[in-house]
């Protein structure tokens, strides 16, 4: 990854919808399984869901994907649970980090995951389902327990950036300065002071392009067996850059006007302006006849960069991994 | 003195108060452990080195005023209780979160300091977040400036010592819902032990005043103001006139 100098971070942009859903559920009021939602200063309220979650999300997909995951390897004792530490085997250790409790090993994500902010306010819907205590052996007339679960139609907006010189590469203080079990075959880097093990390129590359796949095939979340959501995006934006910032962090905003979402065009605009001389490539990927203003932001966004549709815009992106 | 202001947006940031656990109430600004910790990620300082006696950022005096009034949400999280060496139960706690909180975060300190730590936040080591490595900031705005004396009236911000202690008046303002001011002792700085584990050192107490109330201090001597703030006041966290420069060790 030679251009790894020049680039430091990938910061991700997207829009996902929820048509009819609660994602991410906090308490039970009574019998009301809650949404978890955010109370504005005029008393209006947006639902959201975790990063946590959507790290979830996204770890269950690198499985899908063919992906081992650490949590198998993980070591329960007493009240602790011991992480393999092992990053250059756990593809989740490597991107979303660990935290041993019995000694001083512990790896900051260098994938940071936004959670996703609903861009409309919450209606106060709610989905009423019974509890048949036909489960419980009884008849079917005798009825059931009725329960609500509060639920919305919104547009989320989300975020994540990748940190590109910490991703793959693990330093003596993550992994422990004596460890035995670090391969040979590892790359090391002598930095400041501190020694750092370096994946080699092909597979940090490899994994880079499985967390974009693993973002294409989102989906999660609780309560899947009866309120499905696709959360793959419907608008994306990558953007490759000289500098860690969340670019995209506060750019995304919508309306919604006659029945269609609509993207609001200059806040993006704007963060691309302000970033000008630290992006490097930005590609962006757009689902036909998602927003209702599709013409006036593909006339917009064209000015920065590729205009594609979801789907090629990871395809793509994950071309412009291949060149670090 | 020599100022390095930079605005700030948190879309989610939280500050837990010391002393909560299954609910956690977020105090409305961050405390300045917080603020040496944003400068440290900036500068790409692992924990040890940011609290260590000889750290590079030992010098800089910190404040933070709020910018608006952000919004409120009561996150629930569950943690996996470990029973017969299974991951068995799930203890429910809830996390209060500022929602689009922003801030104005300011430095003092020598100039090449401050030099060294505006070209960091323009260029971070770290990504920029005031707690939790998912909690990321976006940076609108920083310059540098020079402070001058300001009026002793005090909102949105955190004066060092507790309110009761001081001569206050509040001042009412018509349309705003009141909202009391949060009194904590919060360390001034840690010490970091070979495991990496975090000591609270130097507990001071500080009055964390909200967006909406406004407080007269009589005869502070401390108020400072500089230019981007239009008039607003601040004073430095770990900085009082009766015990001079509150050292962080």
């Amino acid at each position: 990854m030679n251009n790894l100098q020049q680039s430091k971070a990938i910061a991700l942009g997207y829009l996902m919808k929820v048509s009819a859903g609660n994602i991410n559920a906090s308490h039970t009021e009574g019998n009301v399984m809650v949404a978890k939602k955010v109370t504005l200063p005029d008393g209006s309220s947006v639902p959201y869901f975790s990063g946590q979650a959507k790290r979830r999300m996204l770890r269950d997909r690198l499985e899908d994907l063919g992906f081992t995951l650490s949590e198998a390897s993980a070591l329960v004792s007493g009240q602790e649970v011991t992480p393999p530490v092992r990053p250059w085997e756990f593809v989740d250790e490597d991107l979303f980090g660990y935290l041993d409790p019995s000694g001083n090993r512990r790896r900051t994500s260098p994938v940071r995951v936004s959670a996703a902010v609903g861009l409309f306010s919450f209606q106060g819907d709610r989905d009423l389902g019974t509890r048949s205590f036909e489960r419980f052996g009884q008849d079917m007339a005798a009825g059931g327990n009725m329960f609500e679960t509060e639920l919305y139609a919104n547009m989320f907006k989300g975020n994540m950036l990748v940190e590109l010189d910490r991703a793959g590469i693990f330093s003596d203080q993550e992994v422990g300065k004596n460890n035995k079990e670090i391969p040979e075959a590892l790359e090391k880097i002598e930095r400041n002071g501190r020694l750092f093990y370096v994946l080699p390129g092909e597979e940090r590359q490899r994994r880079l392009q499985a967390l974009l796949d693993a973002l294409g095939l989102l989906w999660g979340g609780g309560r899947t067996a009866r309120m499905l959501s696709d959360l793959s995006p419907r608008f994306f934006v990558y953007a490759r850059l000289r500098v860690k910032h969340p670019v995209f962090l506060e750019a995304l905003q919508a309306r919604y006007l006659e029945g269609r979402y609509g993207l609001v065009p200059d806040p993006l605009r704007t963060a691309l302006d302000k970033f000008k001389d630290f992006r490097q490539a930005v590609i962006f990927g757009l689902e036909a006849g998602f927003l209702g203003n599709e013409e006036e932001i593909r006339a917009e966004l064209q000015n920065y960069g590729p205009v594609l549709s979801v789907h090629e815009a990871i395809a793509q992106a994950k071309e412009d991994i291949k060149k670090l | 003195m020599n100022v390095l202001w930079v605005k700030v947006t948190a879309p989610l940031a939280s500050f837990r108060r010391p002393l909560d656990h299954n609910y956690q109430r977020t105090l409305p600004l961050p405390p300045p452990t917080t603020l040496f910790g944003l400068a440290g990620a900036a500068r790409g300082l692992a924990e040890e080195e940011l609290w260590q006696e000889a750290s590079p950022l030992r010098d800089l005096l910190v404040a933070t005023l709020a910018l608006q009034k952000p919004g409120l949400a009561r996150d629930m999280w569950t943690v996996m209780k470990i029973k017969n060496n299974k991951l068995a139960e799930r203890s429910p706690y809830f996390r209060e979160i500022l929602f689009n909180a922003r801030f104005m975060i300011l430095y003092g300190g020598p100039e090449e300091l401050l030099a060294e730590l505006q070209q960091a936040f323009l260029d971070p080591t770290y990504p920029l977040s005031l707690g939790r490595e998912d909690e990321l900031i976006v940076v609108e705005e920083l310059g540098r400036g020079e402070t001058c004396p300001g009026a002793p009236l005090f909102s949105g911000t955190v004066i060092p010592g507790d309110l009761q202690g001081l001569r206050f008046k509040w001042v009412p303002r018509p349309g705003i819902a009141f909202e009391p001011p949060a009194v904590e002792t919060m360390p001034l700085a840690f010490e970091v032990d070979k495991r990496g584990i975090r000591y609270p050192l130097n507990p001071r107490p500080f009055t964390f005043l909200p967006y909406d109330l406004e407080v007269e201090l009589e005869g502070y001597q401390d108020a400072l103001t500089i230019e981007p703030l239009e008039g607003r006041s601040f004073t430095w966290m770990n900085w009082s006139s009766w015990e001079s420069r509150t050292s962080l060790f």
